[in-house]
């Protein structure tokens, strides 16, 4: 019984109603072929943590902040 | 093509890692249909199949760098799919059942099923799609990947990420389940 089942299982699998579409390798290739966003991302969030240390760094109250800490 | 014999996915994996962007076309041709059915038993979502796929297509060519030489891309490919779809999934409680192809009524339409799904009743077939839709989500997993995909022992190990050897015990009590369920059934 266990044969008959899995093969009406299988035949079942023939019969759904599978989604169908259009080829998308086009679409993947275009959104592989376009500049990603993000190591620009990245690259901002480098910087906006560069400038926040400087600005700590330089300006009075952060450095006071600092020697508290310290 | 190479002497007019298609390239398998070792080929195209290996050729894509080398900068030939037709080859990754080619894969993701080769494989989107059974990509479109793992995402769709996810989502049970048609319309959101198609965003799902082709966002994994662009995921796994980004981790292609990752992919370990000489293993099989498909069932890689296919947990890739599945994650991107679990991931649109969740926060989203409607679940679509699944459905039969109206033509695939052999007095509606004129597709050509296969002898066996031929052979298969009106009444067994939703008997049974509705016991497999039925099935603890563990269980329907597996006898989705295994029977209603087609996959193998170990791609559905793979495609699900659990090991051999609990596809093979869920597949049995998956079996189990099914077969009380139609016998039930049947005893109404």
């Amino acid at each position: 019984m266990t044969a008959r089942l899995e093969s009406e299982l299988r035949a079942l699998g023939d019969l759904i109603d599978w989604p169908t579409g259009s080829d998308l390798s086009v679409a993947v290739s275009a959104r592989l072929r376009a500049p990603s966003s993000r190591p620009r991302r990245r690259w901002l969030l480098a910087a906006a943590v560069v400038v926040l240390l400087i600005v700590i760094l330089v300006t009075p109250p952060g450095r006071q902040a600092i020697a508290r800490l310290a | 093509l190479v002497e007019g014999r298609p390239l398998d996915d070792q080929e195209l994996v290996t050729r894509t890692k080398n900068g030939d962007a037709s080859a990754y076309a080619e894969l993701v041709r080769a494989h989107q249909d059974i990509a479109r059915r793992i995402a769709f038993l996810v989502l049970r979502n048609t319309a959101e199949v198609d965003d799902a796929v082709q966002e994994a297509f662009v995921k796994a060519y980004r981790a292609l760098p990752r992919f370990r030489e000489g293993a099989s891309f498909r069932p890689w490919l296919l947990q890739i799919v599945r994650n991107e779809a679990l991931n649109r999934r969740r926060g989203a409680s409607r679940r679509d059942r699944l459905s039969l192809r109206v033509a695939s009524d052999p007095a509606l339409g004129d597709a050509a099923p296969s002898p066996e799904a031929a052979a298969l009743t009106a009444e067994t077939r939703s008997q049974l799609l509705n016991a497999v839709d039925d099935l603890p989500v563990r269980l329907r997993q597996v006898i989705e990947c295994r029977y209603l995909i087609g996959l193998s022992e170990r791609d559905t190990a793979s495609t699900l990420g659990i090991a051999p050897g609990t596809v093979k015990s869920r597949t049995k009590r998956a079996l189990d389940q099914l077969r009380g369920a139609i016998v039930a059934e049947d005893d109404r």
